[in-house]
């Protein structure tokens, strides 16, 4: 009972955030992945003020939730608005985009000092203030201090008071209404996006609530993976509660926080919490009838970002001058990727490796995501898990490196097949979840596990120089490209692109959707396993902190920001998100984590609001005007642009003309 | 002699590059901005003697800086009505003779009061020119010269920017701060003597058909904002001014920590950029006129091209490794922007309608300054890594670029709103007899590039009930969307009750009494019965006495649904969510409905029911629009009928005729069961 209590504080604080998370949801139909941030951005505003301004408690939080729910709405005009006709899995897109940004912006708030006048970066529960301190209640083995009742009093009338609003206000109604129906709601005259934006402001406001109640009970941190652990939290518990009840989302948050903790004393062993949250989502939501029909929606699952790359028409690509060009473009690129690690210092051409590695785990994640359509945000932690587990073999039970190297791909195709399982229900939304579960229980009990994790320095063949981890990476990345292409052009890849677009009808011509599904995952899981395993090798350590989940993220980012679907825009983002991490950690090594998170979230937002077809539009842009000015040929005039609702109006326009003379005649 | 025929020549030129429009005016407006440029000069390169006289330090000539820009959209927008209204030369005089004397005054100011309210009081004269010269050129220029002579009017800007700051500094030099003012304000009195010879040009004279009144100002407002075009124009420029005003702080900066200029160096540098911009002005506004001529697209499109070049120039100039890329790259950016500006200002006047302008150009004006905030962030970074800065400045120019390029797809079709015969049918009035309530005029709406109306004429007069018939996709639906505000339409108007509603959101037309009624798909599942109506009498909750009162009439109408107040929406059968459907919209009591589709998969004793409430609802004087399947059950209701095939309308009148149109009906009836 007592161990009860003491969940039911973390259970509260969860359920908050879970009702952020719905009431976003409601109104958006879409996941707020910036749910986290929000609470983590309050936590440091409110920490900063009363520990560097000395503001007293009261007007400490009045300032942090202020300026939270400031920046929910400032998020809700200037992104959620502008995206609120696009497909909902670009929301979500952009909302990761969104906590990116967040992060960035909460390096920059003044980190609290303590007496020595250092700056705190992590602090137990005694640092973060609270309003008042009563005698700590002993409770069976649990001892209540003044952080824990506050949680325990505050957090459940807020709950009720979100209920009521939603139950009995007008505007509470309204919410619901245009959660159902956005469209009827607006011809009835509710203002829709003004119920939006106040749906922000308050899921801004219970995260940051939250945040603030939860920092004294486990400690205040300004890591940048603060917000990620909230998120979760929430997540998990909205998820469970199907989104759709605040009330409901409350009580699971409750319950998992409870069940969290008996597992605690139960088991004795911490790190836990992830893993159960994890379970417990994939156990749900695989259970759950309603997903099946929600599946079905395509309109709600596809993240399209635009028309398909329109290929350049053969009489182009026949043309001497075009087929030179391009011969001559190959032999130089090929000659300078070649010749680049001798004329790259050491360290240049690990870091040029390392993001040719990047560059193919993104390539994984368009594949993946882009072609067949499973939004994945843990394609970071199977490279880690399938990399780590190879390793393990070689360092350890002393496998021959070449065999490791290749069981690595076997690895990672079984990992993403088995992660690919709950896909075959889940879509969008939901898979968005069980993946980024996945990458965070990888990042705090997996990876943690002796029998997968190796030891922290590798030794590798002496025959492996920089150079030739280079060369590997290389070859990998060109062999990565190449695999797609074919896949591409197979039976398999057009089936992949058909399950995407209509399983139903695919299904109908005997596509097997789960086979299909499956061995998308197998295949983006052997190139992401592979590429895992390099990656430790270049570094030399097996140490897992190299494969965050903010990694996985901002793969999904660097996919979307060259152009979701596009093989070269997959390389190009690869390089964009890479190269800056490289440039900021050159120039200014002190910002360097803010400068790439910031350009990775800018980018995003950017390329969604603006160019939905990611930095690959501009290319072919170029290419177009290219091959007009070396061919004469003008690519767009050649193949008729003709888009299929436009044929198919003229179809419908003609047979409706001639039907009626045809059947009198 | 010689040189009055070189005057001559000089002249004949400019009055053939103005294609022989008269001079007169531009030369006063080009004299006046030329003046008011003197003057703000003049004050800011003898800020810091002025200082010193008073005694103070810098931060209060920053304050009156800030001052000044704040009285801008106190004096602006007032003024703009007024020149929307009233003539705008005696407007334009009485500006000129306010800062004339302001700053002649400035000069005797003896306390520090006295001259920071008359520098307000000059900045308040002079913000009359934006609005007022903007308004009078438009009027005094065919559409086809207007660009140019903004061009000219742009150049005076210049002139007068780079002769005050000269002849300030000498002046001043010579004589000490008080001297410039007075001495500076005397070709403002000459300017002034000229322009009362200024004839008043009628408004909108050149745009064919009679300009109307003004309407009052929010609607004036509203409909400026409701155009597109100028809409994504407005934002275009909010991002580039913002990235732009910062740029002259900056470049000098620039120019001195990473080349070290030295300053007579930089003065060159800005002196021979700011001489080449004359050129470019000229030239470069009649290059964009040319294509302007062509069709407005076009013309805004080889703007934001230029645009696209400016941006990139100064993205260029934040990695240009040396003097010999940077130098020429700065002068491609001020030549680039002398002809930007003063062309954007032509393409405002080409949108905004005549009675409007004087709004529209305050109104770009402000929508410029809140992008101040950005241009702050930039001005910040500049401070320490002016290349940083340069290349975040160069980004949110071509991010603003982007939105022109926007504009440009729509601007064709809002200055085709502006055709006479389109607006003088601005009815309201009489049909026969009947009142007209609601009219479409020419409404053309494409989705996602697909056209799917070609120019729909309807009209629905007071009280009645008419049926609106046609074939599957044959846009039915879409006019009743286009009118409700649910999608925008590409060209054409909606009038209501004589005015103009086009593109306005949904939650205002449905305050204004305009409700649609999506046949069965109108009910929230989720919500029980009882919040499904008090979401119908959303707009009424402020009255809670009327809306329960109309609740409860809805309730009689259709009693079925009081026996399921509590229950969710969602167990309803089709007829009652039907009812449902019905009744939230009509708790409005709106002046119009436009029902689509009422029968649709209902039994027929339900559909009866039906109408008989729609008929009482009819009663109660709320006009009908209804869109249907079943023929037979639009025809027993209405009294006339459209009948739509292809996005047009092929058909219009009294139900009865429509009856002997068998070609018509029979292709409602085959596409129906072909489809179904």
């Amino acid at each position: 009972m007592d161990i009860v209590l003491q969940g039911m504080v973390f259970g509260v604080a969860n359920g908050l955030l879970a009702a952020g998370i719905v009431l976003v949801y409601m109104s958006n139909r879409t996941i707020n992945f910036a749910q986290g941030e929000l609470g983590a951005f309050a936590v440091a505003v409110m920490f900063a003020l009363s520990n560097r301004a000395h503001f007293p408690y009261a007007a400490a939080l009045a300032c942090a939730l202020a300026a939270t729910a400031a920046l929910g709405a400032l998020v809700e005009l200037t992104v959620i608005r502008r995206l609120f006709t696009s497909p909902r899995l670009i929301v979500l897109i952009a909302t990761i985009g969104v906590a990116q940004v967040i992060t960035a912006l909460r390096a920059g708030i003044p980190k609290p000092r303590n007496q020595a006048g250092n700056d705190v970066v992590f602090g137990g529960a005694a640092t973060f203030p609270v309003p008042f301190h009563l005698e700590p209640i002993a409770f069976g083995r649990v001892v209540l201090h003044s952080a824990e009742i506050l949680v325990l009093t505050v957090g459940p009338l807020l709950a009720l008071a979100l209920f009521a609003f939603l139950r009995w206000s007008r505007y509470g109604v309204a919410l619901r209404a245009s959660a159902e129906n956005a469209q009827r709601a607006r011809l009835l005259g509710i203002p829709v996006r003004r119920v939006s934006t106040m749906a922000w402001v308050l899921a801004a406001l219970f995260s940051g609530v939250a945040a603030i109640l939860l920092a004294p009970v486990i400690g205040y941190s300004s890591d940048s993976a603060a917000g990620l652990s909230l998120l979760f939290r929430g997540l998990a518990a909205a998820t469970i509660a199907g989104l759709s009840s605040v009330g409901v989302a409350f009580g699971v948050g409750i319950a998992l926080g409870v069940a969290d903790q008996l597992i605690f004393i139960w088991t004795g062993e911490g790190g836990l919490t992830d893993l159960v949250l994890f379970a417990a989502v994939v156990i749900t939501l695989l259970t759950r009838k309603d997903v099946l029909r929600r599946a079905a929606s395509a309109a709600e699952s596809a993240p399209d970002t635009g028309e398909p790359i329109r290929p350049l028409p053969q009489r182009v690509l026949q043309h001497p001058r075009w087929s030179n060009g391009v011969f001559l473009t190959r032999v130089v690129g090929a000659g300078a990727l070649v010749l680049l690690p001798f004329v790259l210092s050491s360290h240049n051409t690990y870091f040029v490796a390392a993001t040719l590695l990047m560059c193919t785990a993104t390539v994984s994640v368009t594949v993946l995501t882009g072609w067949a359509g499973q939004l994945s945000l843990g394609q970071w932690a199977i490279a880690g898990l399938g990399g780590l587990l190879a390793v393990q073999l070689y360092s350890e039970h002393g496998v021959p490196f070449w065999v490791t190297f290749v069981l690595s791909f076997v690895i990672g195709a079984a990992l993403a097949a088995l992660i690919g399982l709950p896909a075959l229900r889940l879509q969008g939304v939901n898979l968005a979840v069980v993946t980024l579960a996945f990458a965070v229980t990888c990042g705090s009990w997996l990876f943690n596990q002796s029998w997968a994790r190796p030891d922290l320095s590798i030794q590798l063949p002496a025959y492996l120089t920089t150079r030739w981890q280079y060369a590997l990476a290389l070859a990998l990345l060109i062999s990565v490209v190449a695999t797609a292409r074919l896949v591409e052009r197979s039976q398999l890849g057009r089936a992949i692109r058909a399950v995407k677009e209509n399983p139903v009808q695919a299904s109908s011509m005997g596509i097997s959707v789960v086979r299909t599904k499956l061995t998308a995952f197998a295949i983006t899981g052997a190139m992401a396993g592979g590429t895992g395993f390099l990656f430790i090798d270049a570094i030399g350590s097996g140490d897992p902190s190299h494969f965050p989940t903010a990694n996985s993220l901002a793969l999904l980012a660097a996919a979307v920001i060259g152009g979701l679907g596009s093989l070269t825009g997959a390389v190009v983002g690869g390089v964009y998100i890479f190269a800056v991490q490289y440039f900021a950690a050159q120039w200014f090594p002190e910002h360097a984590a803010v400068i790439s998170l910031l350009s990775t979230g800018v980018g995003l937002l950017v390329l969604l609001l603006y160019m939905p077809g990611g930095l690959i539009r501009p290319i072919i842009a170029a290419r177009d005007l290219l091959a007009r000015s070396l061919t004469g040929i003008d690519p767009r005039e050649e193949i008729a642009v003709r888009s299929t609702e436009d044929s198919l109006n003229d179809a419908a326009r003609t047979l409706a003309s001639s039907t009626p003379q045809e059947v009198s005649a | 002699m010689s040189g009055l025929r070189g005057r001559l020549a000089w002249r004949a030129r400019l009055s053939a590059y103005l294609g022989g429009e008269p001079l007169f005016p531009l030369v006063v407006l080009f004299g006046l901005t030329w003046a008011d440029q003197v003057d703000t000069r003049t004050f800011e390169v003898l800020g810091p003697e002025i200082a010193d006289s008073f005694g103070v330090g810098e931060g209060v000539l920053g304050t009156i800086g800030i001052l000044t820009v704040l009285i801008a959209p106190l004096v602006g927008l007032p003024l703009s009505y007024l020149a929307d209204r009233w003539k705008r030369v005696p407007l334009a005089i009485g500006g000129a003779a306010v800062w004339a004397v302001a700053s002649v005054l400035t000069g005797f100011a003896p306390v520090l009061a006295v001259l920071i309210a008359l520098r307000v009081i000059a900045t308040s004269g002079e913000i009359v020119n934006t609005p007022v010269h903007g308004s009078l050129m438009a009027d005094s220029y065919t559409t086809s010269t207007r660009m140019k002579a903004f061009g000219i009017y742009s150049v005076g800007q210049t002139v007068g920017a780079a002769l005050g700051a000269i002849l300030a500094g000498a002046l001043g030099e010579a004589f000490g701060w008080r001297v410039p003012f007075v001495v500076l304000a005397l070709p403002t009195f000459a300017v002034l003597l000229l322009a009362t010879r200024l004839p008043e040009p009628e408004r909108g004279r050149f745009e064919p058909g009679e300009t109307p009144k003004a309407p009052p100002f929010r609607d004036t407002v509203r409909e400026l904002w409701r155009l597109r075009s100028l809409r994504y124009q407005w934002i275009g420029t909010a991002f580039a001014a913002a990235a732009l005003l910062p740029l002259r702080l900056i470049v000098p900066f620039f120019l001195r920590d990473e080349f070290s200029v030295s300053p007579s160096g930089r003065g060159t540098i800005i002196g021979v950029g700011t001489a080449m911009t004359l050129f470019a002005a000229l030239s470069g506004t009649a290059f964009v006129q040319r294509n302007l001529n062509v069709t407005p697209s076009r013309g805004l499109r080889v703007l934001s091209w230029l645009g696209i070049a400016t941006g990139v120039a100064m993205v260029l100039l934040s990695v240009a490794p040396s003097l010999l890329v940077v130098v020429p790259l700065i002068w491609v950016i001020v030549c680039l922007f002398a002809i930007l500006s003063p062309a954007l200002l032509a393409v405002t006047a080409i949108i905004a309608a005549p009675e409007m302008r004087s709004t529209a150009f305050a109104l770009q004006g402000l929508v410029a300054l809140s992008g101040a905030p950005l241009a702050l962030v930039g001005v910040a970074l500049g401070d320490k890594h002016p290349r940083m800065a340069l290349f975040y400045l160069g980004t949110l120019f071509l991010i603003g670029i982007r939105s022109f390029f926007t504009a440009a797809r729509y601007i064709d079709a809002d200055v085709a709103r502006l055709d006479p015969a389109r607006r003088s049918r601005a009815t309201g009035g009489t049909d026969g007899g009947k009142v007209v309530l609601l009219q479409t005029q020419d409404v053309t709406v494409s989705y996602s590039g697909v056209q799917v109306l070609f120019g729909v004429d309807l009209e629905v007069h007071e009280g009645e009930i008419v049926a609106l018939l046609g074939t599957n996709g044959a846009g039915k639906s879409t006019i009743l969307n286009a009118i409700s505000g649910v999608v925008e339409p590409d060209g054409g108007n909606v009038w209501f009750q004589g005015e103009a509603i086009t593109g306005e959101a949904p939650e205002r037309t449905v305050a204004r009494g305009i409700v649609q009624v999506p046949g069965g798909r109108g009910v929230f599942p989720r919500l029980t019965v009882e919040e499904n109506l008090a979401m119908g009498g959303f707009l009424l909750r402020r009255d809670k006495e009327l809306l329960a009162r109309r609740t409860e009439e809805v309730l009689e109408l259709f009693p079925r649904l009081r026996e399921r107040l509590k229950q969710p929406a969602g167990v309803l059968s089709g007829g009652e969510r039907q009812m449902l459907t019905l009744g939230q919209s009509f708790l409005l009591r709106p002046k119009v409905m436009l029902i689509d589709e009422l029968s649709l998969g209902l039994a027929p004793t339900v559909v009866q029911e039906l109408l008989v409430a729609l008929r009482r609802i009819n009663a109660e004087g709320t006009a009908v629009v209804l869109v249907e399947q079943s023929v037979n059950v639009a025809l027993t209701l209405a009294d006339r009928a459209y009948f739509m095939e292809k996005g047009e309308v092929r058909f219009s009148g009294p139900t009865s005729q429509l009856l002997e149109r068998s070609d018509l009906l029979r292709s409602v009836f085959l596409e129906g069961a072909g489809a179904r």
